[in-house]
C-alpha cells in the first residue's frame, strides 16, 4: 500500500533527526563538560571520566525511541487529515467485515496523492539541544577570555622575569665590581690581570716576610701556626664553596696571621719569658672579624662572637678594669701606666649594596664600614724588625646592620 | 441498499440510511436537526434520551415520526403519579385454556416495543421510575421471577418539563445515568416557527417514508461498535471525564468548586460509542478530537451533579464542560 510505505518513509526521516539529535546533545554534553573542566583547570584529569559520560550518554540517547505517535499526530494536522492516519497506523492489521479500514486507506491516499508525508516533519531543535548549544557558546567564550587572560599574564610575567634577570645581572655586575674594588687599595676598576699581578706581588712579599719570621722563629712555633692555619682554611672550605670567596678568604687569613704575627712578634721582642695571650684564642678557631664577615655574609650574632680578639684588643682601659684581671693587663700597666693606648682611628671604606626594592630616595644604604684592604697591605709590607704599629678600631665601631638590610645582604650572597 | 435477508451493510450504507432517516423526519419535524442527529445517534448507539423541554416543543411528534421512519414499534406512556410499575411492564393475569383450565399469562405492558415514549417521566414516583431502570439497562423485563426479553431495538425517549416542579418526582442520579443523552429543546426561531404554522395548519398532514427496519438498524447498531478510534483520541475522552470529577487532578478550578460528583465511567462509554456514530454519521471512518468534543455535553450533561454553591450562584453544567474543553489539551503533555 501506498500509504503504509509514505508512512515507513516517514519514520526513516524521523529516526534519522532523531539520532543526529541525539548524537548532537551528547557531544555537545560532553563538550560543555571539557570546556567547563577547562575553564577551571581540570581537563587533564577529568578526560577519562568525560568519555565514560559521553559513551553514557551516547548509549541512553540511542537506546531511546521517537514518539512516532506524536510524529503521526502532527502529519495528522498538518494535512487536515483528522487524525485518521494515526488511527490507520494503529489499527493497521484490523480486520472488520464492513470495509471501514479500507475507506480510511482509500480516503487518505486519495487526500495525500499529491503530497508527501515526509514534507510534514521538519527538523527542529529541542529545547535541550537549544540550551545546551548556548551553554555550549557560553563556556566557549568563557574559555577564549580566559586563554586570553592567561596569555596576557604569562607576557606580563615573562616581561618581569627579563626584568628581574637583567636587573640581576645587573646586580651582579655591580657587586663584583664593587668587590673588586674592595679589593682594589684606591677602590678603583681593576682588571684581572692587574689583580693577579698585585696578588703575586703580594704573595712575594708575604713569603719573604714569613721567611724572615721563620728565621728568627722556633720550629715548633712553626709548626704550630700552619697547623692553625691549616684548620681554619680547611673549615672556612667547607662552609663557602665558591673559590673567589675562598680566595679572598685565604688572602683575609694569611693577612690576619700576618698581622697576628707581627703583633705577637713585637710583643715576643719586648716580653721574650712571656706568653702571648692570643694564641689561645686562635687556637679556639677565633680569627676575627674579617674572616667570619667575608665568609659568611654580615651575621650579627656570629660576627660579634668572633670579634673576640679585635673587641679585646679594642676595649678601653675602664672596661678592662671593670671586667677583672685579664692575663697581661698588670704587666702593661707597669709599661705604660694608666694612659690609653693611642689608637689608630682607622678610615673604613664604605661598602653599599643597590637598593632593589628600597625607595630611590634611600639609593645608597651603607650597610658597614670595613676596614680597608689597604690598611693591611701596610701591614703586611712594614718590616718585621720595625717596632709596632699598634693600629686600633674605634670601640663604637659600625658593624651592626640593620635587619631588613642584612636580610638583603643575605639573599644577595645566597645568590 | 442491499436485501435484507443477505445483509451486508457498508460504510456509505450506513451513510446513505441515516441521511434518508434525518430527511424523513424533516418532512415533519421543523428545525432541530441536531436533536434529531443526536437521537439517532443515540438509538444507533443502543441508548436511550431524555429529552427535556417546555411543552409544545412537538417532542412526540419527533418521537412518533421517528418510529414511522424506522418501522419500528411505537409505544407511549404519560407518566403519572399513580401510574404503577405494572402498568409499564406488563402483569399476570389468570387465562382459561381450551380444557377449561385457568392459567397465569404474563400480559407484557407498553414497554414491550421497539420505540418508547416515556412522557414526563418526573411526574411518576420513583417507583414506578426505577421499573425502566432494567428494561433501559438490560433489556429484559422480570415478572413473577420470569424474564420476558425486550424487541430490539429497545429505544427509551423520556421527556420532562423543566418548568413545572410542583408535583413532579425528579430521577434520581442512577437512572439519570441510564440514559445515554441528554437533549435539550429551545423554542424554535422565526423561520422554524413559520415552517411549523405552515406544515401543521393546512389540510394535509406531511407524510414520511419507511427507510429502515429493526434489523437493518441492529445492523448499523453493530457497524457503530467497530469504528476505529486512535487511543491518542480515547485517552482525550477519558481525560474529559476525570477532569469532571473534583477529586480528580486534572479537575479545573470550576469543577472543584462547583461540582459534588463527576461523570461516571457510563460517561466515557457514552462519549466514545456517541463519537464513533457521529464519525460514521458524517461519512468518516475513524474517530476524530471534534466528534469527541461534539459528544460531550449531551453525554456528560446529566452526570454531572452540581455542589450547593453551584447551584447557588447559576452554575450551569455546560458552562462547566465548557471550561474543561477549554483547558484539556487533546495531546497530554
Amino acid at each position: 500500500m501506498k500509504i503504509f510505505q509514505e508512512i515507513n518513509d516517514l519514520w526513516k526521516k524521523v529516526n534519522f533527526y532523531y539520532l543526529f539529535e541525539r548524537v548532537l546533545i551528547s557531544t555537545i554534553i560532553s563538550v560543555n563538560t571539557f570546556l567547563f573542566l577547562k575553564y577551571f583547570y581540570l581537563s587533564n584529569i577529568y578526560i577519562p571520566i568525560l568519555l565514560l559520560l559521553t559513551s553514557y550518554l551516547m548509549y541512553k540517547y540511542l537506546r531511546k525511541r521517537p514518539n512516532f505517535e506524536k510524529v503521526l499526530l502532527n502529519a495528522d494536522k498538518f494535512f487536515n487529515l483528522e487524525e485518521s492516519l494515526i488511527t490507520l497506523w494503529e489499527y493497521k492489521e484490523y480486520n472488520e467485515p464492513y470495509g471501514i479500514m479500507k475507506k480510511l486507506i482509500y480516503e487518505l491516499e486519495n487526500k495525500l496523492s499529491n503530497k508527501s508525508l515526509k514534507t510534514s516533519y521538519r527538523w527542529k531543535p529541542s529545547k535541550l539541544l537549544s540550551i545546551l548549544t548556548l551553554i555550549m557558546i557560553v563556556l566557549i567564550i568563557l574559555n577564549i577570555l580566559n586563554s586570553y587572560s592567561s596569555i596576557q599574564k604569562h607576557k606580563t610575567i615573562l616581561k618581569e622575569e627579563n626584568i628581574e634577570q637583567e636587573s640581576s645581572l645587573k646586580l651582579k655586575e655591580n657587586l663584583s665590581s664593587k668587590i673588586q674594588i674592595s679589593k682594589n687599595i684606591q677602590g678603583e676598576k681593576i682588571t684581572e690581570e692587574k689583580r693577579e699581578k698585585e696578588k703575586t706581588s703580594v704573595e712575594k712579599e708575604k713569603d719573604k716576610v714569613l721567611e724572615k719570621l721563620l728565621s728568627e722563629w722556633d720550629f715548633e712555633e712553626e709548626k704550630l701556626i700552619e697547623e692553625l692555619l691549616q684548620k681554619k682554611t680547611t673549615s672556612s672550605d667547607e662552609k663557602n664553596s665558591p673559590s673567589k670567596i675562598q680566595e679572598e678568604k685565604n688572602i683575609q687569613q694569611e693577612g690576619f696571621s700576618q698581622n697576628y704575627m707581627d703583633q705577637k712578634n713585637a710583643f715576643l721582642r719586648e716580653n721574650p719569658n712571656k706568653e702571648f695571650k692570643s694564641d689561645k684564642n686562635i687556637s679556639q678557631g677565633n680569627f676575627g672579624m674579617e674572616s667570619g664577615e667575608l665568609g659568611k655574609g654580615i651575621e650579627r650574632d656570629e660576627t660579634i662572637k668572633d670579634l673576640n680578639i679585635d673587641s679585646s684588643y679594642n676595649k678601653s682601659e675602664k672596661d678592662k678594669e671593670a671586667k677583672g684581671s685579664l692575663p697581661g693587663i698588670e704587666e702593661r700597666k707597669e709599661k705604660l701606666g694608666s694612659k690609653p693606648t693611642p689608637r689608630l682611628n682607622v678610615e673604613a671604606e664604605k661598602v653599599y649594596v643597590p637598593s632593589q626594592g628600597i625607595d630611590e630616595s634611600k639609593k645608597k644604604v651603607y650597610l658597614f664600614e670595613a676596614p680597608s684592604i689597604k690598611e693591611e697591605k701596610e701591614k703586611v709590607i712594614t718590616p718585621i724588625n720595625s717596632p709596632v704599629i699598634s693600629k686600633s678600631e674605634s670601640p663604637t665601631y659600625p658593624r651592626l646592620i640593620p635587619q631588613d638590610l642584612q636580610e638583603i645582604i643575605k639573599s644577595y650572597f645566597s645568590e | 441498499m442491499k436485501e435484507e435477508t443477505n445483509l451486508k451493510l457498508t460504510l456509505e450504507d450506513f451513510t446513505i440510511i441515516t441521511h434518508n432517516i434525518q430527511e424523513e423526519i424533516n418532512k415533519v419535524i421543523v428545525g432541530y436537526q441536531e436533536i434529531i442527529t443526536y437521537v439517532l445517534i443515540a438509538l444507533l448507539c443502543g441508548g436511550h434520551v431524555l429529552l427535556e423541554g417546555v411543552p409544545g416543543l412537538g417532542k412526540t411528534l419527533m418521537v412518533k415520526t421517528l418510529s414511522e421512519v424506522l418501522d419500528l414499534k411505537f409505544s407511549r406512556i404519560q407518566f403519572t403519579p399513580d401510574l404503577m410499575p405494572a402498568d409499564i411492564t406488563g402483569t399476570n393475569i389468570i387465562i382459561t385454556d381450551e380444557k377449561e383450565r385457568k392459567l397465569f399469562k404474563f400480559q407484557e405492558g407498553p414497554i414491550f416495543t421497539n420505540i418508547l415514549l416515556a412522557d414526563e417521566i418526573n411526574r411518576a414516583t420513583p417507583k414506578t421510575q426505577s421499573a425502566l431502570l432494567e428494561a433501559m439497562q438490560e433489556g429484559n423485563v422480570t415478572s413473577s421471577g420470569k424474564v420476558y426479553p425486550l424487541p430490539k431495538p429497545f429505544f427509551v425517549l423520556a421527556t420532562q418539563n423543566p418548568i413545572e416542579m410542583e408535583g413532579t418526582y425528579p430521577l434520581p442520579e442512577a437512572q439519570m445515568d441510564r440514559f445515554f443523552f441528554k437533549l435539550e429543546l429551545d423554542y424554535p426561531n422565526r423561520d422554524e416557527l413559520l415552517e411549523i404554522i405552515d406544515r401543521t395548519t393546512n389540510i394535509e398532514m406531511p407524510k414520511v417514508k419507511k427507510v429502515t427496519n429493526d434489523v437493518i438498524i441492529e445492523e448499523l447498531k453493530k457497524m457503530v461498535r467497530i469504528v476505529p478510534i486512535s487511543h491518542v483520541v480515547k485517552d482525550y475522552a477519558i481525560r474529559i471525564v476525570l477532569a469532571t470529577q473534583p477529586e480528580s487532578e486534572l479537575a479545573p478550578q470550576i469543577v472543584k468548586k462547583y461540582v459534588r460528583y463527576g461523570s461516571s465511567p457510563r460517561g466515557a462509554q457514552a462519549i466514545i460509542l456517541g463519537a464513533k456514530a457521529l464519525a460514521l454519521w458524517e461519512g468518516r471512518s475513524n474517530v476524530s478530537f471534534k466528534d469527541i468534543r461534539k459528544v460531550i455535553v449531551p453525554a456528560l450533561r446529566h452526570r454531572i451533579i452540581l455542589s450547593f454553591e453551584g447551584e447557588a450562584e447559576g452554575i450551569t453544567v455546560e458552562k462547566i464542560l465548557k471550561e474543561i474543553l477549554e483547558e484539556i489539551p487533546e495531546i497530554e503533555r
